[in-house]
């Protein structure tokens, strides 16, 4: 079968924390079914604007047709928080939100894309932060990245900030992979609650990972939702934003 | 488990800063001839200025904090100057939208090419020094008291309020021990009132840093101090971590004989609780 012929089908959910509105939710996911590109970012809630930064970076992403290696994202980080902070100097901000916006914003950031050949179909990523892809054939983890263990979450990772100043070295702190695709396969991108207890559930508690996949498949979001908060009060999930985003390869 | 409620707009915590502010103040403190007053005033802005930074989103502030000043030497009574003079109790984005003034101070800030530049940058200020009079120690934590009294039954599941406490000498007023453990007596469901005291001194003698035990402590005022100071919770030894300051189980948060260095820190310190949602 020609990679091209393959069919992609894909399913989502987007949460904010507990006791927020969804509207203050700083999590975000795009797609591009035509460029067959998929990704979800995850705004700094103690940063300024990070819920607009994350849509404007996934939505960009998904857009475009390149921004698949190191050397892409310094020039582009740099036009597109350029884009984000002139919307700052137009207002006159009091001096806390003046503050904030002087370091500017920032976010953890996965994308996804498949490039189709004639034999094949191969994968590839990009992610900065601790938001994260996780490929799995035959119901086996056999790509996690950037981060495959759940300890290794809660600590200060790189992210990509908006402000120019910020942007020295980034290139290097983008992880940049790629594989083929099986039929079948399935890849899932996800922010970092939910990607700690997914990590950790796969290997502690592999029903509660199927009854999320059966949800994913029934786009069942009042389900979700009680899911979601079922396993934030049994503090098996940190409460925090949730994106899942899962691409299912037929 | 104690201190791991959750800080949000419905469920704030509060900060008390109870300060010392006596006729010793005056007196010149570590290198440079700063008077104690000028330098621990200018902490308490500064992490006012911090406080407020951590609920801003966007121009909105969350009010995931409560804030009090309470200053003790000639009076005993609220701090804040300016337009919140007088008030007790004040809700985090009052305090953001209210300070005294606006100073201008230098601030370096990252120049893209991995140095530093200097850039004007606007520095709210709440609170002035003042250094007057005696050490009515017991009248401050009676006030501190009578704030918790308010203010606890309205918070039944908040992280409890954390108590700050700055002096440089004893009590005037007699022991403060039996009110001060009125104080850490009084909780919240998620645990006991935080009370941390920093004492400071203008002499180099050696300070002493979250002990957990007595056994270094100088003398009765120091074991008073430590036995009214309540045991750092994991979050607030980790923002210990943080900064350097590595601190053993159990180890109390209490100050002896601080420097200006021990006074920036107990206040980084002692306003970082987690779990900010």
């Amino acid at each position: 079968m020609k990679g091209s012929d393959w069919h992609l089908s894909v399913a989502q959910f987007l949460l904010p924390k507990a006791g927020l509105l969804a509207s203050e939710c700083e999590d975000a996911t795009a797609l591009s079914l035509r460029q067959r590109r998929f990704c979800v970012a995850d705004g700094a809630t103690e940063a300024y604007d990070s819920r607009r930064w994350a849509k404007l970076l996934t939505r960009y992403w998904a857009a475009s047709n390149h921004l698949l290696t190191k050397d892409e994202f310094e020039p582009w980080l740099a036009r597109l928080g350029n884009h984000l902070e002139r919307r700052w100097s137009r207002k006159t901000l009091p001096w806390y939100a003046e503050e904030k916006a002087r370091s500017g914003a920032f976010a953890a950031f996965v994308g996804l894309a498949f490039i189709p050949s004639e034999e094949r179909l191969v994968w590839q990523a990009v992610a900065v932060g601790d938001s994260c892809l996780v490929q799995i054939r035959e119901g086996v983890i056999v790509t996690a990245l950037p981060i495959s263990e759940p300890e290794a979450f809660g600590y200060h990772p790189a992210l990509l900030p908006s402000n120019r100043q910020r942007l020295r070295g980034i290139g290097e702190q983008v992880t940049v992979a790629s594989g083929d695709t099986a039929q079948h396969d399935t890849f899932v991108l996800l922010t970092d609650a939910i990607a700690a207890w997914y990590l950790r559930s796969t290997a502690e508690n592999p029903l509660r990972v199927q009854e999320l996949a059966r949800l994913l498949d029934a786009r069942d979001t009042p389900g979700f939702e009680s899911f979601v908060e079922r396993e934030r009060a049994d503090k098996s999930l940190r409460n925090d934003d949730v994106a899942v985003l899962r691409i299912t390869v037929d | 488990m104690p201190y791991t409620a959750e800080i949000s707009r419905s469920n704030p915590t509060c900060f008390i800063f109870l300060l010392d502010q006596s006729g010793s103040m005056s007196e010149g403190f570590g290198e440079g001839g700063i008077r104690k007053a000028d330098f621990v005033a200018d902490v308490v802005n500064r992490t006012l200025h911090d406080l407020v930074i951590r609920c801003t989103r966007m121009e909105e502030i969350r009010n995931y904090y409560h804030i009090s000043i309470i200053g003790y030497g000639a009076s005993v009574g609220p701090a804040f100057s300016g337009s919140l003079s007088g008030r007790a109790h004040v809700p985090v984005g009052e305090v953001a939208d209210l300070p005294a003034r606006l100073d201008s101070r230098a601030k370096k800030v990252p120049d893209g090419a991995g140095g530093l530049v200097e850039q004007q940058v606007r520095f709210p200020v709440w609170m002035d020094p003042t250094s007057n009079g005696g050490t009515p120690m017991c009248d401050a934590f009676g006030q501190v008291r009578s704030l918790l009294e308010q203010w606890l039954p309205e918070h039944r599941n908040s992280f409890p309020p954390t108590v700050l406490h700055l002096t440089d000498g004893e009590s005037t007023d007699g022991d403060p021990s039996g009110v001060a453990q009125q104080i850490i007596s009084m909780s919240t469901n998620d645990g006991p009132v935080l009370l941390f005291n920093c004492h400071v001194s203008s002499r180099h003698t050696m300070k002493i840093e979250y002990p957990g035990d007595e056994s270094r402590l100088p003398d009765d005022f120091a074991r008073t101090l430590f036995r009214i100071s309540t045991p750092l919770p994991e979050a607030f030894r980790r923002a210990a971590s943080d900064i350097g300051l590595s601190t053993a189980e159990g180890a109390r948060g209490f100050v002896f004989n601080g420097d200006p260095v021990s006074v920036a820190q107990f206040f980084e310190i002692g306003t970082r609780p987690a779990n900010l949602r």
